[in-house]
């Protein structure tokens, strides 16, 4: 079987990595250069956060993560993944205690499992590198993070063969099977791009071993571990398909977020800023649907790590149903 | 009852405005928007790129929607950044239509006044319809209605704090003190019972966001936001009754029998 697949994001890889396993012939053309990626999950901060984004999202999400945490685990450890699911933290400084209670009771409301409310003592065990003013937080378990770059990267050792620089249409793609991952590039008309922000820096003397979410009226933000005292903090939320660089005002919101959540933050050194567009449908959720013979696979937008698994194995069951009509 | 209002060029049934910043996802917004019956909704655009065409998408996404669109200048510091901003709006969405914010405080993000009037008095002289957000300073709205601005929104409170009216008095002035102008309570609304008390004082209409957009069931409390208006708006028309100190027996007391009266 000849595949062919628009865009080498996440779901074109890991898709491309599943039928390269079903031993067919893989080809993914991506638009962005190989020393410049242009995909959400090459800046997002990869965290594995559904059940705290219940506020946010709708109850689909949470059961496709819960489906995608069965699955993460044995492909992460088979592509040397670095990864943790070790719960995650959120937390608002004390004059955002509204927040926090807000975010509980969407929590109790929404029945979103797993969810223990943290006195002082029990964030500084946890998390002894947190900022002393937080009083109160949450822990949410088995959220988590990955490392997003070096899943793309094994990946691309496993998914088939990838053309750079080759932006594509549909109508010229050949193959059994051809399916559009393009994430916001798609021209799938129901395909909006939202704009999102991150920072990355290098703090030897910081140990977070979790996300930590802060609640902020403005900026709710949050940061990522990495291997290696890296940490991704991010990410902003504008309702814009602008591909430019890190704004001022976006940069101040994602360093404030570090410094208000780690005092060792104060002397890390900043590796980077970037910026990249999730892909959303108008309900926010992805969709896996054919488009006449073309499989669409989409609209990942905010949760896209913690649900991609779930996402892919929907797609391929949609093909195996084709394929045995 | 035919119960409609003039805003600018613009005839209206409803008396709510709604903001369109914060929802879960566009679907719930547009589930929200349908709910309230609300006629006008208001964007920011200064964070989209405007210059780039960045938010494109997102404003035909609104536009879709079929409501008279209110573009504002929200997270501009002075009249020179929201002058700019307001003519970038006038081509983008094509309407004269600027909801002014200009924002003097960073903590409550209590409107700047001094920089309002002077973003006014240019964008009345460029043929912008202004809708003023400020605060419930008596001296500040009247300067605004002698520069010709017809839609005045003094806050309830701080933006985003669903703590209602703060300065009920404040406000009951300026309805008593401007009568030709329309008042549009501007932030701060949390709860339906806040939309009814200014609908109440007799404003025209109240502008509201995240009251609704936060809430656990958005398209709930548009419905909910939307009978507070329509409630509070009857029983200002109907001309409530004044409050008095002593109780007034609803059932006369004449015919009663005198030892029952003694007893109490």
């Amino acid at each position: 079987m000849r595949v062919a697949i628009a865009g080498a994001g996440l779901l074109g890889r890991l898709l491309g990595w599943h039928y390269t396993q079903q031993g067919a012939q893989v080809q993914l053309f991506e638009r962005a250069r190989a020393d410049q990626p242009l995909s959400a999950a090459h800046v997002a901060a990869a965290i594995l956060a559904a059940p705290s984004e219940r506020t946010e999202s709708e109850a689909i999400i949470l059961s496709l993560a819960k489906k995608s945490l069965e699955l993460w685990p044995a492909w992460l450890t088979e592509l040397n993944v670095p990864y943790a699911l070790d719960g995650s933290i959120v937390t608002a400084h004390p004059n955002d205690g509204a927040l926090l209670k807000q975010f509980i009771r969407v929590m109790e409301r929404r029945e979103v499992p797993g969810v223990r409310i943290l006195n002082q003592d029990e964030l500084r065990t946890l998390e002894p590198d947190l900022a002393s003013h937080f009083q109160h937080g949450v822990f949410l378990e088995g959220e988590g993070w990955l490392d997003n770059r070096a899943l793309l990267r094994s990946l691309e050792q496993v998914c088939g063969s990838i053309s750079y620089e080759t932006p594509v249409e549909l109508k010229d793609l050949n193959g059994d099977l051809i399916i559009d991952c393009r994430g916001a590039g798609s021209d799938d008309p129901d395909i909006r791009g939202v704009r999102g922000e991150i920072l990355r820096i290098y703090a030897p003397g910081v140990n977070l071993q979790r996300p930590i979410r802060l609640l902020h009226p403005k900026y709710p933000l949050y940061v990522a571990p990495r291997p290696n005292h890296q940490y991704v903090i991010g990410a902003t939320q504008i309702e814009s398909e602008y591909e430019g660089n890190v704004t001022v005002r976006s940069a101040l919101e994602l360093l404030s977020t570090a410094f208000v959540i780690s005092s060792g933050f104060e002397e890390a050194e900043i590796t980077e800023l970037s910026s990249a567009l999730r892909p959303a449908y108008p309900d926010n959720n992805p969709r896996v649907y054919w488009d006449d013979h073309v499989l669409r696979v989409n609209g990942l937008y905010r949760c896209g790590f913690a649900v991609a698994p779930a996402i892919v194995r929907q797609a391929t069951a949609l093909v195996e149903q084709r394929c045995e009509s | 009852m035919d119960d409609s209002w003039q805003v600018y060029d613009v005839t209206l049934q409803s008396r709510l405005f709604l903001g369109t910043a914060q929802y879960p996802s566009p679907s719930i917004m547009k589930a929200a928007v349908e709910a309230s019956n609300a006629q006008v909704l208001t964007t920011s655009l200064r964070r989209q790129a405007p210059a780039t065409g960045g938010g494109e998408t997102w404003w035909k996404q609104l536009q879709a929607l079929g409501r008279h669109i209110l573009p504002n200048t929200a997270g501009c510091r002075n009249a020179k950044e929201a002058i700019t901003l307001a003519q970038m709006a006038r081509e983008l969405f094509e309407t004269n239509w600027i909801k002014l914010e200009i924002t003097g405080d960073d903590y409550n993000l209590q409107p700047n006044t001094l920089e309002l009037l002077v973003a006014t008095e240019e964008l009345q002289k460029q043929g912008f319809n202004v809708f003023a957000y400020t605060t419930e300073d008596l001296v500040v709205c009247k300067r605004l209605k002698d520069l010709g601005c017809q839609v005045i929104m003094p806050w309830g409170s701080p933006i985003g704090t669903g703590k209602g009216i703060l300065n009920p008095y404040a406000l009951k002035t300026l309805r008593e003190r401007l009568t030709d102008v329309n008042l549009v309570v501007d932030a701060g609304i949390g709860l339906p019972s806040h939309v009814a008390q200014v609908m109440e004082l007799g404003f025209d209409g109240v502008l509201l966001n995240t009251s609704i957009a936060r809430c656990d069931d958005p398209a709930q409390m548009a419905v909910a936001m939307h009978h507070a208006s329509i409630s509070g708006r009857l029983a200002y028309l109907a001309g409530a009754i004044a409050e008095r100190e002593t109780a007034v027996a609803s059932t006369p007391v004449i015919g009663t029998p005198f030892w029952q009266s003694k007893e109490n």
